[in-house]
């Protein structure tokens, strides 16, 4: 029982993690076609910003939030509407595009991170954050973790609202699903882009500023964050919001099963068995249309 | 008095020209329609009038305004709607959804709900499944969801494209009879069809366009016993 709590809390903490980071790639991937291998830099880049302000000033890291998300929704803003929307127009179809933009999100990878590690190197980052621990049911659980989780909470809540109710939230599902249809309704197409590619990197921001509060972190994090969120985002249901979610919790508590009871060396390990046994079971991954 | 205007017109795809010198006057209050065969530029003319693509040459004018240099949603919210082949519903937005999309303008947001009511009443079938998705309805259904989504912005012409494509007689039926109640309530419907005797049968005036040419014109009864549309369009 006690082993059952400690695998399915902690594996809850991390999947909140996880599934912030998946559902920012899900936004842009399902809205504006852009399977953006540069996610994890951005996460790693709300990290860094956390721990720089914490360790400098001693701002309580959540703070960070207000200034992380909006550097990168400028950033990531920016780069839709100079470098994507370019590609768009020069692609002459939509698979053209996808093409395309996985490889503009792979250059725009390789300069982030490397700008990031010539400015601070690549030593491991980690900044003392709720340091006690809380007793669930009998087991101890870092404050940090429950602390990360119930914000995450908050956010994936918050998001699926504001896609299911707002009326922004339902121009953007419905150019997902037809742009032509939604621009003859006043959608404005572009806007509604680069809006969702700049949301997708708020999210990462979200998730890089949690994140660096219960885990350690270094500049070269951002690839492997980006692979997990990618497992998750095909284990969820490309373009899925809600699939993005799931896959998190479920990716979070079968990776601390597996560190659990194996080694966390084979994490990554059991993450590919599933999306392998994923592919053949269900292709268009749980929540998949 | 003409609420639409359509003189001269011109539109490429790229190098390739698909309507040529287009000339049509839809009168306020009236059901015209425009018929051809697959490709003949039908809808091509439709994307033309509500913005979609712009015309290389002429002008079209909305009571009297032009409307070829202005974007979709400023036409829409001139009160022009548009309800494009196949319906081009929302498939995974839910029935209530899809019909608050049409909508979506700025001008039409705030009076949603009176509109939804409208449409609930028009299309009762639309409210006791307003929480479904729209992939899971039949296509008649679609096509009733389809036109209740064109509605919502209260316009004063409605441009519908193959309405009844793809549907059993009796459905068709029941979406021209439609078109005649919004008749009836003073709406203007330009109606492009492929279905030419029914459409017909409810048109004030109709054209008829084969390859990008307007090469006949005149009002519905007078079409119908046309000899040339009898032959080449209705196989009689």
């Amino acid at each position: 029982m006690n082993t059952f709590l400690l695998i399915l809390i902690n594996g809850c903490i991390q999947g909140s993690a996880y599934a912030l980071m998946a559902m920012g790639m899900s936004t842009q991937y399902g809205v504006v076609r852009i399977l953006n291998i540069s996610h994890g830099e951005f996460i790693v880049i709300a990290a860094v910003t956390t721990y720089m302000l914490q360790s400098r000033t001693g701002l309580h890291p959540l703070a960070a939030l207000a200034i992380a998300c909006p550097i990168v929704f400028i950033i990531s803003y920016l780069l839709h509407i100079t470098i994507y929307r370019r590609a768009g127009r020069m692609s002459p179809n939509m698979g053209v595009f996808e093409g395309n933009a996985i490889l503009i999100s792979f250059g725009i990878y390789l300069i982030v991170q490397s700008l990031i590690q010539t400015n601070i190197g690549s030593a491991p980052m980690r900044y003392p954050f709720m340091m006690t621990s809380v007793n669930i049911g009998g087991v101890g659980f870092a404050a940090a973790g429950l602390f990360v989780m119930l914000i995450a909470i908050i956010i994936c809540v918050i998001y699926t609202f504001f896609l299911s109710s707002t009326r922004l939230g339902k121009s953007i599902r419905a150019a997902a699903q037809d742009s032509q249809a939604a621009s003859l309704h006043g959608v404005k197409i572009n806007r509604i882009m680069a809006l969702c590619f700049a949301i997708g990197g708020v999210l990462a921001a979200c998730a890089g500023v949690l994140m660096s509060m219960k885990d350690q972190f270094s500049s070269t994090s951002g690839l492997g964050y980006t692979t997990i969120a990618i497992i998750i985002v095909v284990l969820g249901g490309l373009g899925s919001v809600k699939g993005a979610i799931l896959g998190g919790f479920i990716l979070g508590v079968v990776g601390y099963a597996v560190s659990h009871f194996i080694d966390s060396v084979f994490m990554i390990s059991a993450f590919y068995l599933i999306i392998l046994l994923l592919l053949i079971i269900r292709p268009k991954g749980l929540l998949g249309r | 008095m003409a609420t639409l205007e359509v003189k001269g017109v011109n539109v490429s795809y790229g190098k390739m020209q698909v309507l040529w010198d287009v000339n049509l006057s839809i009168t306020e209050g009236s059901i015209v329609a425009l018929l051809g065969a697959n490709g003949a530029g039908k809808s091509t003319l439709l994307n033309t009038i509500t913005g979609l693509l712009k015309p290389t040459s002429g002008e079209i004018a909305f009571n009297g305004e032009r409307i070829d240099n202005l974007s979709s949603d400023k036409i829409i919210e001139k009160g022009i709607s548009y309800l494009p082949e196949g319906g081009r519903l929302y498939p995974d937005m839910t029935i209530k959804e899809n019909l608050e999309m049409g909508a979506y303008h700025r001008k039409f947001w705030s009076s949603r709900k009176e509109g939804l009511d409208r449409m609930y009443k028009l299309f009762p079938i639309l409210e006791e499944r307003k929480k479904q998705l729209a992939k899971t309805m039949s296509g008649g259904e679609r096509q009733m969801l389809a036109m209740g989504r064109a509605l919502m912005s209260n316009p004063t012409l409605c441009l519908f494209d193959e309405l009844s494509y793809g549907l059993s007689p009796v459905m068709a039926q029941a979406v021209f009879q439609v078109v005649k109640q919004l008749h009836s309530e003073g709406i203007t419907v330009f109606l492009v069809e492929q279905n030419v005797h029914q459409t017909l049968e409810i048109a004030d005036y109709a054209y008829v366009i084969e390859n990008g040419r307007i090469v006949k014109e005149g009002e519905g009864h007078t079409l119908l016993e046309d000899d040339y549309i009898r032959q080449a369009y209705l196989g009689m």
